[in-house]
Order: structure tokens, then C-alpha cells, then sequence
């Protein structure tokens, strides 16, 4: 299942808390500050090692970031990327 | 794949008009077919015929009224939503008496149930919202 | 320009899971949501209401948003047994954030702990949010 969320704080925590395995989350929008590695350690850092964390690539361009700031398990997608996460999962659960 | 877009949030208040419009793109330029964009809640203000932004920044309205004119894209604006929020397509302005061109080119309204029907013609549904 | 469309004469039946996890009140997206939930009874598919997180708490008996000149929802989700949505589920987990009882509950819902919703989740075609 395909959890695609674009903002931090409550929405993400909601969404992270209801992850299981297997399941795979895009952050976009504001969401991508949550690959960023931070003090204390933002709530992607808790994920189980078969949860798929992606981030998309244009979000983090525009707001200034880069993967060497975010945390390695971070992979990152395109618009294209993001059109195949889509294909490639169901179903699809859009969390703002 | 068909995909299907409901669009919830208004423009440029929100980036999710602009998250879904480079979606499409992607979308389409990988050969999906893109079944139909929904605006509802206040995402039918992406209809709004009459949005003037400052001439250096993007035209999210004329932005997917060209999506319909070059890629043909279903584009629907719910009726109930926007006639709530006082957005009026051209016979239901002349019956309630409101401003006639409300609605910006390539848009239609209609109801719910063209929403529905998107949903289940399609492999994936897609919301996008505030 | 017609406000109904046209429709296929045979339609698929889909799973569809609705997911309130925020209030009805407030705002119209709630009630507009609603909407969407008959529209799609209406088109005879499978459709599961679920309510989680936040949304547990539109559920509680004795809410009177008349006071605020806001709709009260309380009747729509009463007639959903009408429109034959039988399904109507509410996350264990979130009950118990806010200390709350099955008979607290203005409606007839089954209470199903969050790994057994997530094991129906996996089998939905769209989900739905607002």
C-alpha cells in the first residue's frame, strides 16, 4: 500500500503510526522536511527496515535540500518515479 | 494504467493544484491515460475564469485549461461545490440570476456522479488536497 | 453542456473505503464528504466507511452545531443503513485515545483493532480522505 503525504506533525504521525510491512510512503510537498535528519530524530527515522521511504526530488529542490542532509535510508523519485510508485502499488491512500 | 484526479484545495493557497497538474504531465508523458481531473471541496476555484496572477508567475487556471485544449483531459467541476462557493457555470447562472462567465474554458460542471464514474473506470483514484 | 454527463450503461463494483479522521464540523469538506459516500451507494458499490484518528470523535451523541448555525450531520449517518452502507467500522485504537465506549456511539458501528482494518485496507480498490 501507497501512503503519498505532504505535510509533517500530526498528519505524518497518523500516517506513520498505521504502517506496516511492506508498505511504502512518498513524502511531498512540505512532507519532504521529514527526510531530513534532525535532533531530536524526526518520526521517518523510527520506520521498520521494510517500510520504502521516498522523497520527491522537485520538493527538495525547491525548498533547498539535499540527500546529504536526509537520512541514508532516504530513496528519492522524480515526477516519473512518483507516476510508477503509483502504478506499481494499490491501493493508494493520500494523507493532507 | 487509467488514472482518475480529484483535486480538493483551491490554488496557489495550496501547492496540491500544482502537485497534481506535474503529475499529469509525468502521467501522461509515460502513456497512462489521465480518465478525468474532479475539482471539489474548494478545489473548483481552479475554474475561477476570472484569476489575473501578476504576469512572472504561473497561470495554474490557464494552465489546465490548456491541459483539456492540447491533451483533450476530462476536466469537471463539481456542481454542488461550486455553486456553494458561488462559481457558476453559464445555465445555471441564467437560472439563479448569477455572473455568467464564471467559469474558465475547458472546464464543465457536472455532479457527483461523474466522480464516481471516474473512480470506477479507473486502476487508480488520486486526491489531492490542502 | 449537460450537468449530469453521460453515463455507461454497466458500471464495475469496487471496494471503496472512506476514511473520516477529522471532525464533520467546522468546515463544509465533512458534509461535502458525505456526499460522496451516498453518491457512491447510490452506484451500488462496495462501500466501507471507516472512522479513525480525530474522526472517532464524529461519532459522539449530543452534538448540536445548530448553535452554531452549522449543519448537523448526525442525521445523514443515521440514514446510511437506508442507502444499504451496512459497513461502518471505527479503529479500536483511536476509541481508546479518547476513552471511549462502543454504547457512547450515536450509530451502530463494528469496532475492528487497527491491524485487522489494515488487512481490509490491503484489499480496497480507492480510498477516499478529506
Amino acid at each position: 500500500m501507497l501512503y503519498i503525504v505532504n505535510k509533517k506533525g500530526e498528519v505524518l504521525k497518523d500516517c506513520v503510526e498505521r504502517l506496516t510491512s511492506h508498505d511504502v510512503i512518498l513524502l511531498i510537498e512540505d512532507a519532504v522536511l521529514a527526510a531530513v535528519k534532525t535532533s531530536p530524530s524526526s518520526v521517518i527515522s523510527t520506520l521498520a527496515s521494510d517500510i520504502s521511504v521516498y522523497a520527491l526530488r522537485s520538493d527538495m529542490k525547491a525548498r533547498g535540500l539535499d540527500a546529504q542532509r536526509c537520512y541514508e535510508r532516504i530513496q528519492y523519485v522524480d515526477y516519473a518515479g512518483f507516476v510508477e510508485l503509483v502504478e506499481n502499488n494499490k491501493p493508494v491512500r493520500s494523507c493532507f | 494504467m487509467k488514472i482518475s484526479i480529484q483535486i480538493n484545495a483551491s490554488p496557489y493557497q495550496h501547492q496540491a493544484a500544482d502537485t497534481a497538474w506535474h503529475f499529469i504531465q509525468a502521467a501522461l508523458e509515460a502513456g497512462h491515460e489521465v480518465y478525468r481531473v474532479f475539482f471539489y471541496h474548494d478545489g473548483i476555484f481552479n475554474a475561477c475564469r476570472d484569476s489575473r496572477p501578476p504576469g512572472d508567475e504561473r497561470d495554474i487556471v490557464k494552465r489546465w485549461s490548456a491541459l483539456q485544449s492540447e491533451k483533450g483531459v476530462d476536466l469537471v467541476v463539481c456542481v454542488s461545490s461550486a455553486q456553494r462557493r458561488g462559481l457558476l457555470e453559464k445555465s445555471v447562472a441564467k437560472k439563479v440570476g448569477g455572473y455568467i462567465h464564471a467559469v474558465a474554458d475547458g472546464f464543465r460542471i457536472a455532479g457527483l456522479g461523474l466522480l464516481m464514474e471516474s473512480v470506477i473506470e479507473s486502476d487508480r483514484h488520486l486526491t489531492f488536497g490542502a | 453542456m449537460n450537468l449530469i454527463g453521460t453515463l455507461p450503461l454497466v458500471l464495475d463494483v469496487k471496494t471503496l473505503f472512506f476514511i473520516i479522521n477529522k471532525g464533520l464540523q467546522g468546515n463544509v469538506c465533512g458534509q461535502e464528504f458525505l456526499d460522496i459516500i451516498l453518491m457512491a451507494a447510490a452506484f451500488d458499490q462496495k462501500v466501507v466507511v471507516l472512522f479513525e484518528g480525530d474522526g472517532v470523535n464524529a461519532l459522539l451523541k449530543n452534538q448540536q452545531p445548530e448553535c452554531l448555525n452549522l449543519k448537523n450531520m448526525m442525521p445523514v449517518l443515521d440514514t446510511l443503513p437506508v442507502y444499504d452502507i451496512n459497513d461502518v467500522i471505527v479503529e479500536k485504537e483511536s476509541m481508546e485515545v479518547y476513552g471511549l465506549t462502543e454504547n457512547e456511539l450515536a450509530i451502530k458501528a463494528a469496532v475492528v483493532s487497527r491491524s485487522d482494518i489494515k488487512k481490509r485496507l490491503r484489499s480496497a480498490d480507492h480510498l477516499f480522505g478529506f
